[in-house]
């Protein structure tokens, strides 16, 4: 063991070594999720902005029934784009960590490129393909396999759908480069010793690359959970998440106080699953 | 220990322009300790691959039995690879890394875990069953790598530099465990190394590899006294090459005069004498044929180096009493039969 703890001085530097990261930190992290804290237990402004009294009424409130199936609704839809996400974004890194360095190269580069243009556009495109006159229907009339066009936009599966081609290459990108750290001599060791293909991906890739999963999987899942934009286009409105809940909050509402509410609970969400992340990615860390 | 385990016939691999196997021949005996000795990047480890199943060649034969082993697909052939990293899994104790190959076989848990066990205590790893990989020094590694390799009782375990990563007392300990591991076991080896004392102390047989190509296949003992080729001659242990021009019977050196031995490299060519230095003797003489450049004490003798007139430099080991010193001039002779030609 290294000697833990060590002299003052150490420590001091230690703190010093740290300062960079802190100061971001309470930047960008710990004043905002302070900041609503606080808004949290004031009372709404009669034009927005908050006023005293503190009271805590907004988390009662928050406890409303239609609230509450806000919320579970929300975490549902970012589970299951998580997942989906995970089911395509998984065989696509294993399959590109195969390929030969040029055509890794080749293929990252490709995934990451289309996430660079406006989120808005590709949402908007989603539009053009799902809608009643939209290129699939046409498509599945044109063949004779429907008469009557599907509704397909305006449902929570299209939110899915379109919250999976969003967020995609954060799932791959983590996956793909903890599948290519996981040494090649491991695999042909298992077929050496008489595995299938799946086995050893069961029982050696995967759980060497699980932090990478992990991190996709959040990596997906926290941006879908606080989406409001795809919900609204995607979903027409009928699909609230927790990220319209603050925006309407914020914006039409004008209830800061209580908008900021759910910012908090969507902060503390957050929060539960990081923490359920590097536990996990730190037992696999300490095997490897 | 007559019948042929393993024949290689004409193996020819290339990696682009790289000729990693250029032509290989060689045949393998049940229950032998063999080494494939060889510097760096003259294609052991590609062999070892092609007989494992991770590598296929452009052209030849592997039989085993005398039939088609590159027919039998990778994870069914009686050969285990035993890797130069160890590639231990890092996610599973040594239990589980022990048991793996065993998980893949159609034997019960019962049978999986008293066999697993077994092995264990034949390689002595008992008080590390539950120990992760990183929590095991390098010797203990390397047992459980080996361990893991033989689970599944390959008719060939295939060791790719299993020892270069200990220290050289584990090593040599090491050496030991492997003898007494291949024999109680009654596998045959195949050991890769670049070190040729430990194939000199492990193998019963030795084909030394340089550049994709065999340069000779025999015994220890055989590879030291009798090398075939200059190659040869020059690393397997310490000898003295110096260039000559042979005569009808013998040759000619312009420092050490002419000598009679037999040989059949014709008459007025280039050749190359090959002459260990412990069957040189050095007689003090003022106008010897070199002079003593160094002269080093190494415990049981005196290593001492010597330069010609042809400023080729003469290593010989001489008696730690010897009274020889450094710019001495000093005669060497040898008997004909320990001199070699090529
Ligand atoms: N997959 C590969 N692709 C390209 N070249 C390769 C590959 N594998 C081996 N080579 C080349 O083939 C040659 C033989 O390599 P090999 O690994 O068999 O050598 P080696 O004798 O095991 O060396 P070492 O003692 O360093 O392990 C080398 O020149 C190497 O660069
Ligand atoms: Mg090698």
């Amino acid at each position: 063991m290294v000697k833990s703890g060590g002299s003052k001085t150490s420590r001091h530097l230690g703190w010093a070594w740290a300062s960079p990261g802190l100061i971001f930190l309470t930047l960008f992290a710990a004043i905002p999720v302070l900041s609503m804290l606080f808004m949290s237990v004031l009372t709404a402004g009669r034009f927005g902005g908050v006023t005293t009294p503190i009271n805590f009424d907004n988390f009662s409130r928050a406890t409303d029934p239609i609230f509450v199936k806000v919320i579970i609704n929300s975490l549902l839809i970012a589970s299951a784009t998580a997942i989906l996400s995970l089911l395509i974004g998984f065989p696509t890194a294993l399959f590109i960590s195969r390929l030969s360095r040029k055509w890794q190269v080749i293929l990252i580069v490709a995934i990451i490129l289309p996430y660079w243009t406006n989120f808005l556009v590709r949402t908007y495109a989603w539009l053009v393909l799902l809608n009643n006159e939209g290129i699939i229907n046409k498509f599945l009339r044109n063949i004779g396999l429907i008469d009557k066009p599907i509704e397909m936009l305006y449902t929570p599966a299209a939110v899915i759908v379109g919250m999976t081609y969003l967020y995609l290459p954060l799932m791959i990108l983590p996956i793909y480069a903890a599948l290519e750290k996981v040494d090649k001599n491991l695999t042909e060791a298992a077929f050496d010793l008489g595995s299938s293909a799946w086995k050893s991906l069961r029982t050696i890739s995967i759980p060497l690359a699980m932090p990478g999963i992990l991190i996709g999987f959040i990596f997906v899942f926290v941006p879908s959970l606080g989406n409001f934009v795809v919900p609204e286009l995607l979903g027409g409105g009928k699909t609230v998440m927790i990220g319209n809940l603050v925006r309407d909050q914020f914006l039409k509402a004008r209830d800061w106080p209580f908008g900021a509410t759910f910012a908090l609970i969507l902060a503390l969400i957050l929060v539960v699953l990081i923490s359920i992340q590097s536990y996990v990615s730190k037992r696999v860390n300490v095997n490897a | 220990m007559s019948e042929n385990l393993l024949e290689i016939r004409n193996l020819t691999k290339n990696f682009g322009s790289v000729t990693a196997l250029n032509n290989i021949s060689l045949d393998i005996k049940t229950n032998e300790m063999f080494a494939l000795l060889g510097p760096s990047g003259c294609g052991k480890t590609t062999l070892l691959r092609i007989i494992a199943g991770f590598e296929y060649p452009d052209s030849g034969q592997v039989l085993m039995n005398q039939s088609d082993l590159l027919a039998i697909p990778t994870r069914t052939r009686p050969v285990n690879l035993m890797f130069q990293s160890y590639a231990l899994f890092p996610h599973m104790d040594v239990f589980s890394n022990i048991s793996y190959g065993l998980t893949n076989t159609s034997l019960s848990k019962e049978e999986i875990s008293k066999q697993t066990f077994e092995i264990i205590e034949k390689i002595g790893l008992q008080e590390h069953v539950k120990k992760k990989p990183n929590q095991l020094s390098g010797g203990q590694q390397q047992r459980v790598a080996l361990a893991r390799a033989i689970a599944r009782k390959p008719k060939i375990l295939l060791l790719d530099e299993p020892l270069s990563a200990l220290d050289k007392k584990i090593r040599q300990e090491m050496q030991v465990e492997l003898k007494r591991i291949q024999h109680e076991f009654g596998i045959t080896f195949i050991i890769v190394t670049h070190d040729q004392d430990e194939a000199i102390s492990l193998a019963n047989r030795i084909a030394v590899f340089n550049k994709g190509e065999i340069k000779q296949i025999s015994s220890p003992q055989e590879l030291y006294e009798n090398p075939t080729n200059e190659f040869v001659a020059n690393f397997i242990g310490d000898g003295n090459l110096l260039k000559a021009v042979s005569t009808g019977n013998g040759f000619q050196h312009p420092s050490l005069g002419e000598i009679v031995v037999s040989h059949n490299s014709g008459s007025g060519k280039q050749i190359s004498i090959l002459i260990r230095p412990e069957n040189i003797s050095l007689v003090k003489a003022s106008d010897g044929a070199g002079e003593i450049t160094d002269s080093v004490f190494a415990g049981s003798r005196k290593n001492i180096t010597i330069k010609l007139r042809t400023n080729e430099i003469v290593r010989v080991y001489a008696d730690k009493s010897a009274s020889l010193e450094i710019g001495d001039r000093v005669n060497l002779s040898f008997k004909p039969q320990d001199v070699r030609v090529f």
